[in-house]
């Protein structure tokens, strides 16, 4: 059944009450008041029975009683406000919100609507308009905050449009209409829709703002409510320890987990790691060796799921099977250190009572983090950790968390005799939404500090994905908006401040395309063309690409853009590369690799990396993820390597030697290659149109096993280059003599040649076999070394100009 | 107004007492995990802290009398204190349900008290 406008708003009348003393009377002010009227009472009391004993207290008796009744009266109705308050605040914490659950909750009588909207309602002072009422109310301002809009021109742009009625009939009507609901409702009107597109503001950026404000309310009121059940749940039971041992040593060595502490606080973390939490107790519950080893590939998102459990332990929220245990984490630093400076033996004695102890004491949950690293160190000390350990296993008074990186468990532990004691858990990465959920979980927590909108923290997410290279998720988007939180102050941590940070912490432009770099896109071409003499659809392509990447329109989980340029040599394909790193990246972050080098059947290693120390392309991207990746002589790596490019071209990142994930997202991948050159040649002999004849030059390469057709299918472009033309070959030989003009210029001189120095040049030095190199090769040969004898011998000097004739030229050339 | 005190009344009569009623079951429910009860008297005799001493290898009647007293002092100590915790926890939670009971009787006549005790000091006054 459908609730009318009517039934809404008479829902909304019920919070009057509570709505009116929210606003009126704040919990400090409700503490005073009770204070005093408790005080006026007690007063009244003591004057009123003291009289008849101390006659220095000589009030009328009537005046003592009344003082006492209205006190008494007064505190009683201040109680009963509260009791009516608190019932309304926290009465809706029993039903779910719309973002906790899809299922539809049961509506009757007055549950129809939630707090929330029952503010917005109630702040509507013509029933006509509900814009008014959304505006007015801190529940709907909030929302428009989380937007990223600017409430005052917002209000001022939507106040004086045409009056909105409440959109009944578009408010969900099989549960309690909620602030995401009604927020829905009212995008559904295009006004309202553009008035937030105005400010650059999507429907669903508003939906998740009006979520994150539900969601803040509810938690809000939970952690006001301290007498709910949950509340009551999470206190340590007093008589608790009293069943219970001590473990005397744990104690002495343990810390807190490797986690930041905001997994203690944030209640995503169990929509977070769900799965791997219910993995864990799904091992504890088993009736041997119920141990669980998180694997993850680093300390830190393996360090968050300890910290759930911990979390979970100390709200009463852990399955039965785990009872009343406390969570200890093994200092294991502090093992090792304090057993070299003792005698020998001293390490497994320490171990030993330490695990006697804690299974004897039967409430302990021991950690060990990083399990690997400390038997190494304890082989070194002549213990073996496992074996140890092995004692205790089985024992079901001693529960193990252990972890380890996902290197260390491929390298040393999988398959090995340790393992048939522990159940792994291999730790999940965590979608979009929850990590949403989780960072405003975490920015509500530092409210004080700064407010954060939606953009930012979606900016935020997006960047601890993307760009933060050496830490995983969650953990790389919490830390960083937790360093952006406590470097901004009192800001408004939007989008374009969470991405300016983060440019100028990772140098990797992000977010909207600037004015300068706009220029650059749109005159990318030109600017590549000064350059690259010819080519045109190399430029074309390699500009179409970037201008792809930089709109937002392309796949921004892949490389910037991944190019095969083949052809001849000497013909602009390195010098593709090399002017695309200057024009677009600032000459700063080319990189290259001679992949000739790797066609050894352990070239895989040598990229990649082993688990001993990094590889060569991991390093260079890790230390430069933005810029130009050049690969010569790509078709001289061996197949592995191909095969590493496959994935890397698909999916824009490979896993290293140690288990790390590299990303090449923020990358221009250009592989080089001349295999074709011979068959180009032959066609160009033959007078045929290349651009015609490409299909067939690359199918050449693929019958001839150079490359296999899927990894040239995984290129965004396969570019040909042509052997140069006799136009392009002059243009190129004027290009390198101007370079060699500016040089000279730099220092002081006038480099002046006769017109016909560039035909000698290109008479007397061009091999169609090596391009445009035979150009620069012989103008180092002749018109430099003329110009370095004239200066020498002619004794010039700064200011001076150096003129050369053919003859001077074909002197040196002679010579 | 009258409108609003009626609706207060509705309010005080109906969805507000089965809430009271609720924190209040909540808060002795609270106590009786508190005190951990049920738990301490599982473990009623269990050593205190689980401290003992384990009998040696061999016998010596000496040394396992000596161990017998031992465990057995530990046990009682361990008795002694849960039973008393025990006591103070019920009598808490006894002393929350008459208190409990005596608020739900205090809610139910609230407005008749203090409608009463204006009336009578409006009365005076006139």
């Amino acid at each position: 059944m459908k609730n009318t406008q009517l039934d809404i708003f008479s829902a909304a009348e019920d919070f009057r009450a509570s709505i009116m003393l929210e606003g009126r009377l704040s919990n400090s002010h409700q503490r005073q008041l009770i204070n005093i009227f408790i005080g006026i009472t007690f007063a009244a009391a003591v004057i009123f029975f003291g009289s008849e004993y101390v006659s220095v207290i000589s009030l009328p008796a009537w005046l003592s009683q009344l003082a006492a009744i209205v006190g008494l009266v007064s505190l009683l109705i201040i109680l009963v406000a509260s009791a009516l308050r608190w019932f309304y605040l926290f009465f809706r914490l029993a039903t779910p919100t719309s973002a906790q659950s899809n299922e539809s909750t049961q509506s009757d009588g007055w549950e129809i609507v939630s707090y929330p909207v029952a503010d917005i309602l109630l702040h509507i002072k013509d029933e006509r308009d509900v814009v008014v009422g959304f505006l007015e109310s801190r529940f709907g301002q909030m929302v428009c905050i989380r937007s990223g809009v600017r409430l005052d021109k917002f209000q001022s742009t939507l106040i004086n449009t045409d009056r909105l009625p409440l959109p009944v009939d578009k408010l969900t009507v099989d549960r309690p209409a909620t602030l995401t609901n009604l927020t829905k409702a009212l995008l559904t009107d295009d006004r309202i829709q553009e008035a937030f597109l105005s400010s650059v503001v999507t429907t669903e950026t508003v939906l998740q703002a009006a979520n994150w404000v539900e969601r803040a309310d509810r938690r809000f009121r939970v952690a006001t409510c301290f007498w709910s059940r949950e509340h009551l749940n999470s206190i340590t039971p007093f008589g608790q320890g009293f069943s219970y041992g001590t473990a005397y040593t744990l104690e002495k060595f343990s810390r807190t987990p490797s986690s930041n502490p905001v997994f203690l606080e944030a209640d995503t973390t169990d929509t977070a790691f769900a799965r791997d939490l219910q993995a864990v107790f799904n091992i504890f519950s088993r009736p041997r060796d119920a141990n669980a080893l998180l694997v993850g590939a680093t300390d830190g998102g393996v360090g968050d799921v300890v910290t759930t459990v911990q979390a979970h332990l100390r709200s009463g929220e852990a399955p039965s099977i785990l009872g009343d245990r406390k969570l200890y984490v093994l200092d294991t630093r502090a093992l090792i250190t304090v057993a070299k400076g003792g005698p020998a033996g001293q390490l497994e004695r320490l171990l030993e009572k330490l695990l006697t102890e804690a299974t004897m004491a039967g409430n302990v949950l021991l950690v060990i983090e990083g399990i690997v690293q400390f038997q190494e160190e304890a082989e070194r000390l002549g213990v073996d950790v496992y074996a140890v350990l092995d004692v205790f296993f089985d024992h079901p008074q001693l529960p193990i968390i252990a972890t380890s990186s996902t290197s260390d468990y491929h390298n040393y532990l999988e398959g090995r005799e340790v393992m048939s004691h522990f159940g792994a858990v291999l730790v999940h990465d965590v979608d979009d939404d929850t990590l949403l959920r989780l960072l405003s979980e975490v920015a509500d927590a530092r409210e004080g500090q700064a407010i954060c909108t939606v953009g930012g923290l979606q900016a935020v997410a997006r960047a601890g994905r993307d760009l933060i290279t050496d830490d995983e998720m969650p953990h790389a988007a919490v830390n960083l908006l937790l360093e952006i939180i406590s470097t901004h102050p009192s800001e408004r941590i939007n989008k374009s401040l969470v991405e300016s940070y983060v440019s100028e912490l990772t140098g990797i432009p992000t977010g909207e395309v600037q004015k300068q770099e706009r220029a650059a896109l749109s005159s990318l071409e030109e600017r590549l063309h000064e350059r690259i003499i010819g080519q045109d659809e190399a430029v074309k392509a390699v500009a179409a690409a970037l201008r792809r990447n930089r709109s937002g329109v392309e796949d921004q989980n892949r490389p910037i853009g991944t190019f095969l340029f083949f052809g001849p040599t000497g013909v602009g394909k390195t010098e593709t590369a090399k002017t695309l790193n200057r024009v677009y990246f600032d000459d700063s972050g080319m990189r290259r690799l001679d992949m000739s080098e790797y066609s050894q059947p352990d070239a895989i290693d040598h990229l990649r990396g082993t688990s001993e120390g990094g590889g060569r392309l991991s390093n260079i991207v890790r230390e430069h993820p933005y810029g130009v990746l050049l690969l010569d002589e790509f078709d001289k790596a061996s197949p592995a390597v191909h095969d590493l490019f496959l994935q890397i071209l698909d999916e824009g990142h490979f896993t290293d030697g140690t288990g790390r994930l590299v990303s090449l997202d923020n990358m221009i991948i250009i592989a080089t290659s001349n295999a074709g050159a011979g068959k180009i040649f032959s066609l160009v002999a033959e007078g045929a149109d290349l651009q015609t004849r490409k299909d067939e030059i690359i199918e050449s390469l693929i019958t001839d096993g150079v490359f296999r057709p899927e990894l040239l299918n995984r290129f965004d472009a396969t570019v040909l280059y042509h052997p140069l033309s006799s136009d392009d070959i002059i243009q190129i030989t004027n290009l390198i003599l101007e370079e060699m003009k500016s040089r000279l210029s730099e220092r002081g001189y006038r480099l002046q040649l006769d017109d016909d120095v560039a035909t000698y040049v290109v008479e007397h030095g061009y091999d169609p076999k090596f391009g445009a190199r035979s150009i620069r090769r012989v103008i180092q040969n002749t018109v430099e070394n003329a110009a370095a004898d004239k200066i020498i011998n002619k004794g010039l000097s700064a200011g001076d100009e150096i003129h050369l004739s053919v003859a001077d030229i074909s002197l040196i050339d002679s010579n | 107004m009258s409108l609003v005190f009626f609706k207060y009344i509705y309010w005080h009569y109906t969805a507000a007492i089965p809430t009271l009623v609720s924190h209040i079951g909540n808060a002795v429910s609270f106590l009786w995990q508190f005190f951990s009860i049920p738990q301490l008297l599982r473990t009623l005799f269990s050593p205190w802290h689980r401290l003992h001493e384990s009998y040696k290898k061999g016998f010596d009647i000496k040394d396992a009398i000596s161990t017998f007293i031992i465990n057995t002092l530990m046990r009682a100590v361990g008795a002694v204190v849960r039973l008393v915790i025990v006591c103070v926890g019920i009598v808490i939670m006894v002393a929350a349900g008459v208190a409990g009971s005596t608020a739900i009787i205090l809610w139910l006549l609230f407005p008749a008290v203090i409608g009463g005790i204006i009336g009578v000091i409006v009365y005076f006054m006139v």
